[in-house]
């Protein structure tokens, strides 16, 4: 009876689902896809072997229908789905998953979903053992290995939608894969997916109803939302996302030596995190919508999060004190080091990003009241890309960081002393400090064992070190904030990109009211 | 009288922007607040005073649009002088159509991102100034070239050239006395251009940085379609919109022979 | 000879606006990065790469080389910012940016001639939205949902009517016109028979001008009102500091800024 309803439903509903993407997809190469954009659509597209549910974490079956990962970790046995038919009819078989990873660790490729693939010991195996059974061995024991084949497009054409039509600039839309394995699914016979750069303008066109669902909404936006039309601005919690501030001190970075002295001592920095007000930053910018940051983990990453941890309690008076124990003094308001300098820096961050920029100001006057005085400078991205990464021509830096994957790995090449993504002093030939060694060894350890107690211990211990030292000073962990039109039946907003759209195929629209939109 | 009007206006207005103001301050219990006796403006999203924003805003704004704008009107006059006169003219009107089609928003992008990391707002707003009145010389040049042009085959300037008077004294005593009226008359047009420009560029996030007001950052705040139900943020328009409209009352008929 | 003349100077100026165009992506704060380094799940090896071919990308003379060797291929380069041709691009994104320039251009001639006619009533009017800045102008009727050729006509509207204001009061103050009015002649035939054709070439100079004025104001419109024209194409090429496109897109905006010249000075030889 259910099913019969079901099947009933879908042939009366069709219909259309409208959203817009912020961007341009860069690339339609599932295999080198490496902005949300491309990412969305290959999500919508492409068909993987494991899925990672959004709303329950878990991974889910896809073209495999089960697999088994050996006790070491170093190898997984996937028992592909039988029947799966791509668009021209050929079937589906072990050859085109063994095709796929044959491409993708391609070393010319450079793709950074293979980067996940390899190790310092070399890169995965992968082979057919038999039509539908696949088998990929690791050189070395691999975290959370289920997870990583969710980025992994197989070959073209297995997933729920197909590209039906581009216009460049203007818009992508999605017709429904009708050899999708999931009958009667999709739900939807088309996605229009529009290229819209500007978030207000989505927001007017989401209020006329000419779009269905923003993935990502800016607090103020949101809460402009929730005012005009109650229901449709969704909250999904806190993401696993966070914002922070870390201080240069990269010993060739081409500032004054005494601000590289300040950057450099752990006082000096807590005295700073302690004079920030986490809570009015949450408060006032995120209007409630973010919970302060005690590390680079979000408490709601129970697995990882280090039981505890809680964030810096804001004390102007204990940050004095710090400031004074390291020799720094306050002069008719101003504060000046050991030396006589007056202490001011500038906190650079991206152009453009309102959230950020409050933000900063927030903070600006925070330190006035420890006599610090600092300049905020916006810049456009790749400005502030060459500076952070090049010339290291900038004192400290406001950014934030999106975490799609709740695995400690994902902090590997930013936690890495060696990295060049490591933010406060990158591409260290050695570790320059006893503690970032530390982090180095325990973040190498927890990566080659699959043991996940051993792993937490591991990485507990390296956000206990984050919270001692404070290279990088977390503010907060903002929520997902979506919005989602009345239109639109079926959507369980989640704080994992896509936070709206991750379960495509089961959502449906109602035919638009007479004259709308 | 409209005239008078719109001077006394002006003045008005350039007299409160001197008034003092915290612009900076933060009352953050209470941000988004609507108009009342204490905010006569409501306050922004961080909690700041939009009345001592606007007063300072309108400082920077004013004064450095003047700034910029008597740079590119020198540029300008000395350019389109020497060109109209015939000297150098394909060159010069050559160099202002270069000016016309170069991506000088991008230029703006470059210098912001180039200047030193340490400088007040208030002086890399001056230096985005400076830069677009050196960048914004071409259109007006183009007017002055025109009217030099016109005026140096006028009978009177026939005449003193046959009387003999001597080059230095025909530019000083002649032509400048007459094309001053073009040059005031561009000098008024272009002030306005500079606080639109400054406006616009922070409607695109390259304006005045923070915490600094301008009318640029100020009229960012109607982003995203607040002003249903929140008319006070209709004021730094309402301002803006009379300012520049006083500044088109005085100039009231220039001379725009292209 | 005149337009050899002209075209001559066009080419010179087309040539050199795309030269200057390359030296400021070239030395311009961020263009040795790509925004793609910092994805975390790139390696070291990867990372290399990218900066690798960026570097080659910007490098002027091999550009320049390539962009020669394309021109006589009849292609005009390849944009790494879109992954995808620089021809394609600008025939894809032209339609939209032209049909804006020639609704927006149609629509501020019409309002801005019109009211320039009868000498009191607009002025006011036209006094104001002069003062709004382009953006706000273009935000407003954003929210409005009025479409970005509206926003180009409320800006071109304006400045057309200031100008036209000017030369049809000097027109029609002239002795004959003046005499023509005493002697009862409508004024509908003295604008026809007099007025008009007395003030062509300036008008003519005019149009050239405002098609110059109406791309320079379309760049901050698109990349507002979020048009797939060129002018959001030239904004994203900047920040993504596209060399070839934003070349293109510059040596494109000076052809029609010199040509516009070229129009106005053959309409007023003198």
């Amino acid at each position: 009876m259910r099913l019969l309803l079901f099947t009933f439903a879908t042939a009366l509903l069709g219909g259309e689902l409208r959203f817009a993407l912020h961007q341009e997809p860069k690339t339609t190469d599932p295999l080198l896809m490496a902005d949300e954009s491309a990412e969305a659509i290959g999500y919508l597209t492409d068909g993987v072997l494991i899925r990672i549910n959004r709303l329950t974490q878990r991974p889910e079956a896809d073209l495999a229908m089960s697999w088994k990962v050996a006790k070491d970790g170093t190898k997984i046995t996937f028992q592909l789905r039988q029947g799966v038919k791509f668009p021209d009819g050929s079937a589906f078989t072990a050859e085109d998953v063994v095709k796929t990873f044959h491409r993708l660790l391609d070393p010319t490729l450079h793709s950074p979903i293979a980067d996940t693939f390899k190790t310092e010991k070399g890169s995965v195996k992968v082979s057919a053992q038999g039509p539908f059974a696949v088998v990929a061995e690791f050189p070395a024991p691999t975290a959370s290995i289920e997870s990583i084949f969710d980025q992994v497009a197989i070959g073209s054409g297995l997933g729920p939608f197909l590209v039906a039509e581009r216009k460049s600039g203007v818009s992508i839309v999605l017709k429904k894969n009708p050899s999708y394995w999931k009958k009667p699914l999709p739900l939807v016979d088309t996605i229009r997916i529009d290229i819209e750069q500007n978030r207000d303008i989505e927001l007017v066109r989401f209020r006329r109803g000419e779009i269905h669902l923003i993935d990502k909404l800016t607090p103020d936006l949101y809460e402009r939302l929730a005012q005009d039309a109650p229901g449709t601005a969704v909250d999904a919690g806190p993401t696993l996302d966070s914002e922070f501030l870390w201080f240069n001190q990269a010993k060739r970075a081409p500032i004054p030596e005494p601000t590289k002295e300040w950057f450099r001592s752990t006082a000096f920095r807590h005295a700073i995190s302690q004079a920030i007000q986490r809570a009015d930053l949450c408060r006032v910018v995120y209007r409630g919508h973010a919970t302060p940051a005690a590390g680079p983990v979000a408490p709601s990453n129970k697995l990882w999060f280090k039981e505890g941890m809680a964030p810096e309690a804001f004390d102007p008076a204990a940050a004095a004190r710090l400031l004074a124990g390291d020799g720094f003094r306050l002069e008719k308001g101003v504060l000046r080091d050991r030396s006589g300098n007056a202490v001011e820096f500038s906190i650079i961050t991206n152009a453009g990003n309102k959230t950020r920029e409050r933000m900063a100001v927030m903070i600006q006057e925070d330190l006035t009241k420890l006599g610090i005085k600092i300049n905020i400078v916006t810049l456009d991205f790749p400005s502030l890309l060459e500076r952070m990464t090049r010339t290291l021509n900038y004192e400290a830096c406001l950014l934030g960081l999106t975490n799609v994957n709740p695995d400690p790995s994902e902090l590997m090449n930013v936690l890495l002393s060696s990295a060049s993504n490591h933010p406060w002093n990158p591409s260290q030939k050695t570790p320059e400090t006893a503690w970032e060694a530390e982090i180095d060894r325990l973040m190498l350890a927890q990566a080659a064992t699959a043991d996940h107690r051993a792993r937490k211990k591991s990485f507990d211990r390296v956000q206990e070190i984050l919270r001692e030292q404070e290279p990088v000073v977390y503010l907060l962990h903002p929520n997902a904030l979506s919005a989602v039109s009345k239109q639109v039946t079926g959507v369980k907003p989640t704080a994992f990109f896509p936070r709206t759209f991750w379960d495509a195929e089961h959502l449906s629209t109602t035919p638009k009211p007479a004259g709308g939109g | 009288m409209i005239r008078a009007l719109a001077i006394g206006f002006l003045i008005a207005v350039l007299l409160a922007a001197l008034l003092p103001a915290r612009y900076e301050k933060q009352f953050r219990d209470s941000p988004n607040a609507g108009p009342s006796r204490q905010f006569p403006l409501g306050t922004d999203d961080l909690g700041r005073d939009r009345l001592s924003r606007l007063i300072y805003g309108t400082r920077v704004s004013l004064l450095l649009a003047t700034a910029a704008a008597l740079l590119s009107c020198a540029v300008a006059a000395a350019l389109g002088g020497i060109a109209g006169l015939g000297i150098a003219d394909t060159v010069i009107v050559g160099a202002a159509d270069l000016f016309l089609s170069l991506p000088w928003l991008f230029l703006l992008l470059m210098v912001r991102a180039c200047l030193p990391l340490n400088v007040s707002p208030m002086v890399s707003v001056t230096i985005t100034f400076l830069l677009l009145g050196a960048l914004g010389w071409a259109a007006p040049a183009r007017v002055v070239r025109a009217a030099v042009r016109k005026l140096s085959v006028s009978d009177f300037m026939l005449q003193a050239r046959a009387t003999g008077c001597p080059q230095w004294r025909l530019l000083w005593r002649h032509l400048m006395p007459n094309a001053m009226p073009i040059l005031l008359a561009q000098l008024w047009i272009t002030i306005p251009a500079y606080v639109l420009a400054e406006s616009t560029l922070g409607m695109l996030g390259l304006g005045v940085m923070e915490p600094l007001p301008s009318w640029g950052n100020l009229l960012r705040e109607l982003e995203g379609g607040g002003i249903a139900g929140h008319p006070w943020l209709l004021a730094p328009v309402l301002l803006l919109a009379a300012v520049v409209g006083s500044f088109q009352a005085v100039v009231e008929r220039e001379d725009y022979s292209v | 000879m005149l337009v050899v003349k002209h075209f001559a100077r066009i080419a010179v100026l087309v040539v050199a606006a795309g030269l200057s165009c390359a030296l400021l992506v070239k030395y311009a704060p961020g263009t040795s990065v790509d925004e793609r380094e910092v994805d975390r799940r790139l390696s070291e090896e990867s990372i290399r790469e990218l900066r690798s071919n960026k570097a080659q990308n910007t490098d002027i003379g091999a550009t320049l080389r390539r962009y020669m060797v394309d021109l006589a291929h009849g292609n005009l380069g390849f944009s790494q910012s879109n992954n995808a041709p620089i021809a394609a691009l600008i025939a894809d994104r032209a339609p939209a940016t032209l049909r804006e320039l020639a609704i927006g251009l149609a629509g501020g001639w019409l309002f801005g001639l019109a009211l320039a006619i009868p000498k009191r009533g607009f002025s006011v009017v036209a006094g104001l939205l002069l003062s709004l800045p382009t953006a706000l102008i273009a935000y407003l009727c954003l929210l409005e949902g009025a479409k970005s050729y509206l926003v180009l006509v409320i800006i071109l509207a304006p400045r057309i009517f200031r100008f036209a204001r000017n030369l049809l009061a000097q027109a029609s103050s002239a002795p004959h016109v003046e005499m023509a009015r005493a002697r009862g002649v409508t004024e509908a035939r003295i604008l026809m028979a007099h007025v008009f054709p007395a003030i062509t070439p300036q008008l003519i100079a005019l149009a050239a001008t405002s098609v110059a004025m109406a791309i320079g104001a379309a760049i901050p419109i698109e990349a507002i009102c979020d048009v797939p024209g060129l002018g959001r194409l030239a904004w994203n090429a900047a920040m993504a500091r596209d060399l070839p496109l934003l070349v293109n897109l510059t040596m494109l905006v000076a052809i029609a800024t010199t040509a516009a010249t070229a129009v106005s000075e053959m309409a007023n030889p003198q």
